[in-house]
């Protein structure tokens, strides 16, 4: 099943999340919103570097923080914290209507 | 005084348009184009959206075929925007990696190059600033978007200064996120967006408004603007990126 979420974060941009999730693991994942990522590439490389990854807050943030430190990405609008949060309310939205 | 090459005001096409700012962009990180400022207008209107951006969660993609309105994703992150053939100026501006009005700090670099839109605005009369994090506004209304990419050895950053609002064509094209509206809690967008036209009160022609960029980008970046052409084999590399890039569903329904 897929789950979505949307979250404006607080003074800065509005992140969407498709999330796809299974035996608490994220499945699939699709990051979407208005925030800015240099360099662009980085953010797919982030939501395959997400697959597989335990349903956590802590473990979402890991992740995508080695996927930006190891590019010497930067997040602008929006912040790892802000992903994983918005991740997390997806799955807990999608819980309430099953 | 440093030399920009600049692009005066030209209509086109979306995806003309996208194409050319990153054929300049091959052109000056290659070496072999000085950096460029360009003025634009959309022809027939289009909506745009940030790279990161779904298409069809942030437009309405049957009234656009139904209306001709063309769309298409950009290279740069950021928000949906309309571009109306009658209501806008779009600028954008090429710059080599390193060169002194692009530092590598991003926020600081819209900073430096919003810069020439505040001091347009200031040579309209109307008093503006900065707002980070890629906006500028007049009166505490956003009157300016600007969005930014660095790729091929460049920075680019492309924005739109408003000329006219037409607000019931913004709301048609794009579906209008609520949770952004109830966060600033004002559902009305005539509150939080304005427009040149508005904020004097009069008729402001392009030209004037082309006019005023050209002084304000001048004055604000400290260069000297000299106005050019694009050449043909910028040309030719654009009509190439159109087919590959921006005239494909691959493409703007990427996401």
């Amino acid at each position: 099943m897929i789950s979505y979420y949307a979250y404006k974060v607080k003074g800065g941009k509005l992140i969407k999340v498709k999330v796809e999730l299974k035996d608490g693991l994220i499945q699939a994942i699709t990051l979407l919103g208005d925030f800015f990522l240099h360099p662009e590439f980085v953010l797919e490389e982030i939501e395959a570097s997400l697959k597989g990854v335990h349903l956590s807050e802590a473990a979402i943030v890991n992740e995508m923080g080695k996927v930006i430190e190891r590019n010497q990405a930067t997040l602008i609008g929006a912040s790892v914290e802000d992903f994983a949060q918005a991740i997390m309310s997806a799955w807990m939205a999608s819980n309430r209507k099953s | 005084m440093e030399e920009f090459r600049f692009l005066d005001l030209e209509t086109k096409t979306a995806y003309m348009n996208m194409a050319v700012d990153e054929s300049i962009m091959l052109a000056v990180g290659g070496g072999f184009a000085p950096p460029t400022l360009r003025f634009y207008r959309w022809k027939p209107s289009a909506v745009s959206i940030g790279t990161f951006q779904g298409m069809s969660e942030e437009v309405d993609l049957d009234y656009c075929r139904r209306q001709g309105i063309d769309y298409i994703r950009r290279i740069t992150g950021g928000g949906a925007v309309y571009h109306d053939y009658e209501g806008e100026i779009t600028y954008s501006i090429i710059l080599p990696k390193g060169h002194r009005l692009a530092p590598d700090d991003i926020l600081e670099s819209y900073r430096v190059l919003c810069g020439g839109v505040v001091k347009a605005l200031e040579q309209l009369g109307i008093e503006a600033e900065f707002k980070p994090i890629n906006d500028v506004i007049a009166g505490g209304k956003k009157v300016s978007g600007n969005a930014q990419t660095r790729r091929h050895s460049c920075l680019l950053q492309h924005g739109t200064i408003l000329l006219d609002l037409d607000v019931e064509t913004m709301f048609s094209v794009l579906k209008v996120p609520q949770e952004k509206i109830s966060d600033k809690m004002i559902a009305d967008v005539k509150e939080r967006v304005t427009s040149i036209r508005e904020l004097l009160g009069r008729d402001v022609a392009f030209q004037e408004l082309g006019a005023a960029l050209e002084v304000g980008f001048g004055k604000a970046l400290a260069v000297k603007i000299v106005h050019g052409i694009m050449t043909s084999n910028e040309l030719q590399t654009a009509e190439r990126i159109v087919d590959e890039r921006y005239s494909r569903n691959e493409w703007n329904l990427k996401r």
